[in-house]
């Protein structure tokens, strides 16, 4: 326990230093600021789209920037032959990086909206949203080289998972959407604003269970690869 | 305290093993040393060693138990000291060390102890990006030190250090054995090899060639000569006697009473020399 919760604070602080924290603050301002300066008749729209790119791209490219900083700096394999396991690595990234996603969120949405919506479905989608990308991030980080390839790349890694925009743009009503994760996350942050059925909660963990299980064990041996490849080879 | 029998390892995705046949036993308090060039399997075989490349074929004992057995609690009990060690670059070698002895169950040592060990006190509250080679592989040794390991596994230990802290971290290695701590060291380094090891073992494309202690590589595949060096009336001569019977040598013996002897020493090879002589490889 002693040693996650190491982990865990010794991310924050290396997030910290190396300047997440304050590019989590500035798009958080930038976004507040939009989000003020819309017509009110765009708020909810602007907002749910905002937070599903919020705690996805950022949580995405924020942990693809970790990981390949922590590899451009050989951490690992000083860091492996501690009694540091991978799972404790990806949880301690996962949950570090979906608090600040939390966070930065919850401020815009209390910013823009007080106490006029539901937080329970948002605060949700939040942080599914966040576990899900931050485990696809870490997964792709581990196959490129360098931060370029990453940004080249993360469009065919990602893009399918945008396609439920094209429903909440109205442009499209398939109900194959309705089996990405991502649809999930729309369902669930149009609920902080309108209200959610059982229904609702329930179809979001079973679409979310097998997504996130899934994510999590390609993640998992993607890492395991990564280390057996290229750090220790 | 090591038992490894016929170990073979093969990458994944490659056609040929990377170690075969390797067969050697390390006991409680022992140095043992890797040499070999680049290659030969020093690094696979330590990897194996440190529970890192699983999927070996043959048998690796720690303490009588399987190393693929073992669990996460192995890395409590084993030092592992790479030759290109890093640390998190924008902190300092002081955090960098209470964050790696946060991560052990055991009782660890004191960090700052530890730095002032090997003369890194100044340097404590310095971030790890201003550390010079020298420094981090001091670091790294406080680093392997820190769970107080049972076994350590040192990757060219004295690589980039100046000769008196290469001394200095030969002398702290010593330590360690005299404290009951098994070493395994890598290295190119006969020099190191040839001061600290108990027994060296030569790797050449993934065997390994010849397993004995240093001293006695020496003396058995040098030659068996005194060569004498001394101060005549013409300058300074010197000559080579051999080393049978030399208590009987007359000639020797003038000398050695007659003249002032500037030098003296057996023509025992150096640990490289024999490395050339076994395996027809140059370190």
């Amino acid at each position: 326990m002693m040693k996650h919760l190491e982990l865990f604070t010794f991310d924050i602080r290396f997030q910290f230093r190396h300047g997440f924290y304050a590019a989590y603050a500035l798009v958080s301002i930038v976004y507040i600021c939009l989000l003020l300066l819309v017509p009110a008749s765009y708020v909810k729209q602007t907002s749910i789209l905002i937070i599903f790119t919020d705690p996805s791209v950022l949580g995405f490219f924020f942990v693809g920037g970790l990981v390949l900083l922590e590899k451009d700096q050989s951490i690992f394999n000083t860091l492996f032959v501690s009694p540091i396991r991978i799972h404790d690595y990806l949880i301690s990234k996962v949950l570090s990086l979906t608090i600040l996603a939390t966070v930065s969120s919850s401020i815009i949405f209390i910013a823009v909206h007080q106490l006029h919506v539901d937080y329970l479905p948002f605060l949700i989608a939040v942080m599914l949203c966040s576990i899900f990308f931050t485990l696809l991030g870490i997964s792709l980080a581990v196959r490129v080289d360098n931060v370029n390839m990453f940004l080249y790349t993360s469009p065919l890694f990602i893009i399918i998972f945008y396609l439920p925009l094209l429903s909440f743009f109205k442009l499209t009503d398939s109900l194959l959407l309705h089996l990405l994760p991502t649809q999930a996350i729309l369902i669930l942050l149009e609920g902080a604003f309108d209200s959610l059925t059982v229904q609702d909660y329930i179809y979001v963990i079973v679409i979310f269970i097998p997504w996130i299980s899934c994510a999590y064990v390609l993640t998992y041996y993607s890492f395991q690869r990564f280390l057996r490849k290229k750090i220790f080879s | 305290m090591i038992y490894v029998e016929n170990l073979a390892y093969r990458y994944p995705g490659e056609t040929k093993d990377t170690i075969h046949d390797i067969s050697f036993e390390v006991a409680r308090g022992e140095i043992f040393g890797f040499l070999g060039p680049s290659g030969a399997g020093k690094s696979t075989t330590q990897n194996i060693l440190i529970g890192i490349l699983k999927g070996y074929r043959g048998k690796v004992q720690i303490n009588q138990q399987e190393l693929d057995q073992l669990s996460a609690d192995y890395y409590e009990r084993i030092g592992v000291g790479f030759e290109f060690p890093n640390f998190y670059q924008k902190f300092t070698g002081l955090e960098n060390l209470q964050f790696f002895s946060k991560l052990y169950k055991r009782k660890t040592q004191n960090p700052q102890k530890l730095l002032k060990n090997v003369g890194l006190t100044d340097a404590a509250h310095v971030r790890f990006s201003n550390y010079s080679k020298g420094m981090k592989m001091r670091l790294n040794f406080c680093r392997v030190l820190l769970n107080n390991p049972d076994i350590l596994f040192l990757d060219e230990p004295t690589s980039g250090l100046d000769p008196v802290n290469a001394k200095k971290l030969r002398e702290l290695i010593l330590m360690e054995k005299e404290k009951g701590k098994t070493v395994i060291i890598t290295t190119h380094s006969m020099d190191t090899a040839d001061k600290i090891c108990d027994r060296v073992a030569f790797m050449v494309d993934g065997e390994i060639a010849l397993i004995d202690q240093p001293k006695q590589l020496k003396v058995r595949y040098g030659e068996k000569s005194l060569q004498v060096e001394y101060r005549c009336q013409s300058g300074i001569k010197r000559e080579l006697f051999s080393l049978n019977n030399l208590y009987e040598n007359q000639h020797f013996q003038h000398i050695l009473s007659h003249y002032e002897i500037v030098t003296m020493h057996t023509q025992e090879a150096t640990l490289e020399d024999v490395f050339m002589k076994v395996t027809g490889r140059i370190l």
